[in-house]
C-alpha cells in the first residue's frame, strides 16, 4: 500500500520492450547499495539507455512492496547468523549484488505472478534462492565471488536439469515455466 | 564436529534418523537446503538416531532448533542418482558429542563441485523424509 492506494505492479512489458531490457541486462553493472537515515535503501545504479527500464528498476526497490521486502531479506544475509557454526560465513557483497542483478527482470516480466523466493546463505558466502509452484522447482545458487558462476537448477517430478551460467533472462524463462503449468521446459 | 574412528557401524534399514533444522530457512516452504552440505558439515550430513535420543532432548543441546525431518535409513540408501555413489548412513558417536546418537549420511556430493547432483539428492532426501512440527 502507498498511503491508502494499493500498489499494483505495472503490467508486463511488451515483447519489444522486453527484448530491449533483456539486451540491456547483458551489460548492466553491479548495483550499489546506499544507506539513508538509518534505513537501508537499495537503489539500482545502472548505466541504462532505456529510460523506462530505469524507472521500473527504481520502482522495484523503493515502491514495490513485494520486491523491496525481498531486497531487505537479501540484505539481511550479509549479517552473520549467531546460531550458525563459525565455519559458515555470511553472504558477501558480491553475492548480494548478483541477487539484485538476477531478479528484477523476472519481477518485471512475471508481474503479479512473481513470488518471493526462499533465500538462505550457502555457508560459503554465496546465496541460494528457491521458488516452487505447480510441482515445479527453480533454484539459483549464487557464488561468493566472481570466480564462480551463478547456476540454476530446475525440477519437475523425475525430470530435472541445470544451467551453468544463470542470467536474468534465464531465470525469467524458468520462472515463467514454473508459474505457467502448461508451459514446457523447452518453450 | 569430530567424527568417530573405525569400526564403522551402518544403521539398520528400519532405523529412523532425525535431520535437525538449525536454520529457520531449512523448514521454510519447499526449500531443500537442510539436505545440502555446508562448510561446517565437513562432508557428512549430520543426523541423530531417534532410537538413542528424542528430538526434544537433542534440541536442548543446540542454541536453536527450528524443526526437523525424520528419515528411514533404508529409504536413504534406496536413493539413486546417476553418477553418484549410493548414500550410506552410519553411526558416528564421539565421547565429546553433547548430544548422543549422532550419525551421518555419507556420499553426498559437494554442492559447489557437483551442483546438479547435490540439488537432485537434496530433493530426493526431502521427499523420502517427513517434516516434524
Amino acid at each position: 500500500m502507498i498511503g491508502s492506494v494499493p500498489y499494483i505492479p505495472p503490467p508486463p512489458p511488451s515483447f519489444r520492450a522486453l527484448s530491449a531490457v533483456g539486451s540491456l541486462y547483458s551489460w548492466v553493472p553491479t548495483y550499489s547499495l546506499l544507506s539513508s537515515g538509518g534505513t537501508t535503501l537499495v537503489q539500482a545504479s545502472a548505466n541504462v539507455l532505456f529510460p523506462n527500464a530505469q524507472v521500473a528498476l527504481d520502482d522495484l526497490f523503493s515502491i514495490d512492496p513485494l520486491f523491496s521486502k525481498f531486497a531487505q531479506t537479501i540484505l539481511l544475509l550479509r549479517q552473520k547468523d549467531p546460531n550458525e557454526p563459525d565455519e559458515d560465513i555470511a553472504a558477501t557483497a558480491y553475492s548480494v549484488a548478483q541477487a539484485f542483478y538476477l531478479t528484477p527482470m523476472s519481477r518485471l516480466v512475471l508481474s503479479r505472478a512473481w513470488k518471493t523466493p526462499q533465500v538462505v546463505t550457502d555457508g560459503y558466502g554465496g546465496i541460494r534462492m528457491t521458488w516452487s509452484e505447480n510441482g515445479r522447482d527453480v533454484r539459483v545458487a549464487i557464488p561468493a565471488s566472481e570466480t564462480g558462476k551463478s547456476r540454476l537448477y530446475w525440477e519437475e517430478g523425475d525430470a530435472y536439469g541445470s544451467v551453468s551460467d544463470a542470467t536474468p533472462t534465464t531465470l525469467t524463462k524458468f520462472l515463467r515455466w514454473m508459474t505457467d503449468g502448461t508451459r514446457r521446459i523447452a518453450d | 564436529m569430530e567424527h568417530a574412528a573405525s569400526p564403522i557401524e551402518t544403521l539398520a534399514c528400519h532405523e529412523i534418523v532425525l535431520r535437525l533444522a538449525l536454520k529457520r530457512e531449512f523448514v521454510s516452504g519447499d526449500s531443500v537446503d537442510a539436505f545440502l552440505l555446508r562448510p561446517s558439515d565437513n562432508g557428512y550430513l549430520s543426523v541423530y538416531r531417534q532410537a538413542k535420543v528424542s528430538l526434544e532432548e537433542c534440541s536442548k543441546t543446540f542454541k536453536k532448533v527450528h524443526g526437523a525431518f525424520s528419515l528411514h535409513a533404508g529409504r536413504v540408501r534406496d536413493i539413486h542418482v546417476p553418477g553418484c555413489p549410493s548414500l550410506e548412513v552410519i553411526a558416528d558417536e564421539s565421547p565429546v558429542d553433547k548430544c548422543p546418537g549422532h550419525a551421518a549420511i555419507l556420499n553426498l556430493p559437494d554442492p559447489q563441485a557437483d551442483f546438479e547432483r547435490a540439488q537432485r539428492l537434496a530433493s530426493l532426501l526431502k521427499r523420502c523424509g517427513r517434516q516434524l512440527v
